[in-house]
Formats: structure tokens, sequence, C-alpha cells
């Protein structure tokens, strides 16, 4: 499409507006043509990995803008990701780390007119679709090949999507699964690095209000920091337990809870 | 007498030739749809060429997609000669894309299927042929894309060559085509 878009660039270089339109129709499509083969058949994914998903892995944070087309990338990517082959390939082009940076902060106050409410469907289907995927990207095997840095930023960017999006019960479930399986990532690194027993368990959060109680709330703010800080850290060094330990019992905590949820999820899954 | 009547029509009006070449519509055009005689019918014709093409093609189009619905229209329209006939009538790129669009509205009507009809890949041939030519405009992209799904609802497959182009296509990697 890229050659077409600069010809429909240069006859309507007066209307950028319409030049602009027609170029996220051209990619609106295409991501469609694309999903639809996907689905078809197991036997194209080899191609389409080959031919498109570097590419749509540079441009998926740029199509944001187009809940549509967005999605339809994430469904793409979320499919490979279910084989080891491309999973493995996804990740070690830094697919956790870009489907991370996509993850919708702000959670819409106002579902308002009817239009509105279509786009706040779609994202809500995207960014499940998005965890789904990342829940594949970041599965023990997967990653075998691929250990990552920066998992401080990572778990920070999904507690974030968590806190705010963390209302709805599949939302929820499949957030607590990516952070589990960050968290494992990061008890892997750990464990390598020392042996160690976890500290006393921490005040959980209320993830439906969003807040936090006690003294995790800090552990928040300060993740992307002190995690990876953590990870090099020794015994000696941590009279009190690290954003790092206080996330795991965070975690812990809240998978209790949502352990009825998660068992639905993948009932439904199955 | 409908049917050879629609079959040699669109052979008429199809191959991608100027409308100048395409010396049967003058005698299609007298024949069937104007009276003897009527010299201002025939100027116009010549004159307005392409428009009479366009308008006649939309027409065989509606009259295919009328026949479609009784039982005679079904088996005459479903026999090879017509179906490639209708192929090449949509896949002819000296058409509009208004027209090009209309074609594709036939095609989930029709019974396809099998990986040797002519119609499985009557679309991605006409977009790829649109794109050789940059003419490949976001309607009929978007419009091959939703009769073509369409159509895969409805039992035709995906032809390997067609999945093949059309992520060639959708990738962006046309230098490699």
């Amino acid at each position: 499409m890229q050659r077409h878009f600069s010809q429909v660039s240069t006859q309507r270089a007066h209307h950028p507006e319409a030049s602009k339109k027609e170029s996220v129709s051209f990619l609106q499509t295409g991501s469609s043509w694309l999903k639809e083969i996907t689905i078809d058949s197991i036997c194209n994914w080899s191609l389409i990995h080959q031919l498109t998903t570097e590419l749509i892995m540079n441009i998926v944070t740029h199509s944001q803008e187009d809940p549509t087309t967005l999605g339809n990338r994430i469904r793409l990517l979320g499919l490979l990701s279910s084989t080891d082959e491309y999973g493995r390939k996804i990740s070690g082009l830094g697919g956790v780390e870009k489907i991370i940076t996509i993850l919708p902060r702000p959670f819409p106050k106002k579902k308002g007119d009817h239009a509105l409410y279509s786009s706040w469907t779609q994202i809500n289907v995207n960014l499940r679709l998005t965890l789904r995927t990342l829940r594949l990207l970041t599965e023990p095997d997967i990653n075998l090949h691929h250990p990552r840095t920066g998992i401080g930023a990572n778990l920070k960017g999904v507690l974030g999507t968590l806190q705010a999006w963390g209302r709805n019960d599949t939302t929820q479930g499949l957030t607590l699964q990516v952070l589990h399986n960050l968290m494992r990532e990061a008890d892997e690194a750990h464990d390598t690095a020392q042996q160690r027993p976890l500290p006393r368990p921490l005040p959980r959060p209320d993830i439906r209000t969003g807040e936090t109680r006690g003294t995790t709330g800090a552990c928040y703010a300060h993740l992307d920091t002190h995690i990876d800080a953590h990870l090099h850290s020794t015994v000696e060094d941590q009279v009190e337990p690290g954003p790092f330990t206080q996330t795991q019992n965070i975690l812990n905590g809240l998978k209790t809870d949502t352990h009825t949820i998660e068992t639905v999820i993948q009932n439904l899954l199955i | 007498m409908a049917i050879p009547i629609l079959l040699n029509s669109l052979r008429v009006l199809t191959a991608g030739r100027t409308p100048r070449k395409k010396v049967g519509l003058t005698v299609f055009v007298q024949s069937y749809l104007i009276s003897h005689g009527s010299r201002w019918m025939r100027r116009k014709a010549y004159i307005a060429c392409r428009g009479v093409q366009e308008s006649l093609t939309m027409i065989l189009y509606d009259t295919i997609k009328e026949l479609l619905r009784n039982q005679n229209g079904q088996e005459a329209l479903h026999q090879t000669e017509m179906l490639q006939a209708i192929a090449d009538s949509i896949g002819d790129t000296s058409q509009t894309a208004d027209v090009t669009i209309h074609g594709f509205s036939i095609l989930p009507q029709l019974k396809g299927g099998a990986h040797s009809s002519p119609l499985n890949v009557v679309i991605f041939k006409a977009l790829r042929t649109r794109w050789d030519l940059n003419s490949l405009s976001p309607q009929i992209w978007t419009q091959g894309y939703w009769h073509r799904k369409a159509m895969y609802t409805a039992g035709a497959r995906f032809h390997p060559e067609e999945t093949l182009q059309l992520i060639y296509l959708a990738a962006g990697d046309a230098k490699t085509l």
C-alpha cells in the first residue's frame, strides 16, 4: 500500500484531510484482509509472519487513532503469538514492550452518545485482545530465549491498566494473568541472583476503586526504577521489602481474589 | 432468449478495449436497445459511448441479480461460459470504480466454492490489476474486501495464489510482487 499511499498523497496534496482519510481507509481494509487470511488457515501464517509481523510491530503504536485497524493488528499478533515459533519471534522483536505501550491508561468517564459508546466498546475489545496477546507472549515457554530487561517498566504499565480498567472482570483476570507472568519472569531472574524467602504479606489494594491502602501505593510510583535494581541487589542490601517484593505480595493477594474469574475465563477459552 | 443476449452483451462490453474499439457495442445498442432509425440515439451513443457503456453494464448487472432470483436464471447463469463472461466483465479495468463495485455485489449471490470457479479470484484480480495501473481506490479496496468476505462466508475459500497476492498487497510490499 505504501506505493499507493505516496501516489494518493501526491494527487491530493491540496486536500490533506482527504488524503489522510484515504490512507486510514487503506490501512483499515489491509488489516482486515490480513485478519481474514490469518483466520482462514494456519498454512498462511508463515508468509504473514515473514511479510507483516515486523511491519505491524513498527506501526502498531501509531494506529491507535483507528480502533478497528488496531484491533485487527492485535488480533493478528495474538493469533501468531499462540504458536511457540512465532510467539518467540515476536517476543524477540520486543513485542511485549511495544504492546505494553499501547495499553490504554485513562478510563473514559462518560459513555455519552452512540458513536462514543461504539468506540468505547471497541477500545474494550481491543484491550482484551491486547492482554490476551501479552499473556501469550509472557508465557515461560515463549520467553525461554528472550530474557527481558526493564521488567519494572513493564509491570508499571500493566499495573496502570489494572488500576484504570480493572473494573471489568474479564479485563481484570487477563491483566492479573499478565502480571503473574511478568512477576514469574522477575522471580526467575531474581532466583538466579539469590535465594531469598518471601517477606511478610502487605496490605492489598482495592482494584475496584483503583486506590491502594497502606504503604503499597508507593510501589506503583517507583516500580520502574526500583524493580530492576532489586533484581541485581543482594540480601544484605534490603532491610525493608522493596517494591518488587511488595508488588509480588500485592499480586498474590489479587490472585486469590480473582481465582474464580481466571477459572471462568479459562473455561471460556477451552 | 434473455440469457444469450445477456452473455453477448457482457462480452461486447468487456475485454478492456477502448470504447472506440468496441465495435460490437454499436451493433448491440442498435439491435436491442435503440429503435432502428433513431438517429438521435445512435449519435448520442457514439458521443457518450463511455456513459452508455457504464449505464448498460450497470443495467446488465442488475438484470443478472434479478435472474438469480428464479430457478431458470440460476441454472443458466451458472454455466461455465456465463460465469466466465461475468468474471471478465467485472475484471474489465476500463470500467469506472462504481461499475466494478456494482459488479462485486453479484458475486456473493452466485455459487462459487470450487477453486476452479473463475468467480473465486475475480475480486483479487480486479484489485491487483487496478493496483498495477495505480487506479486502486479506497472504495474498491474496501468493497472488494466486504464482498470477498461475503463469498468466503458462503463457502468460497481463498485460492492459494489469491492468498499470496493479497498478503503482499496488504503488507505493502508491492516491489516484491
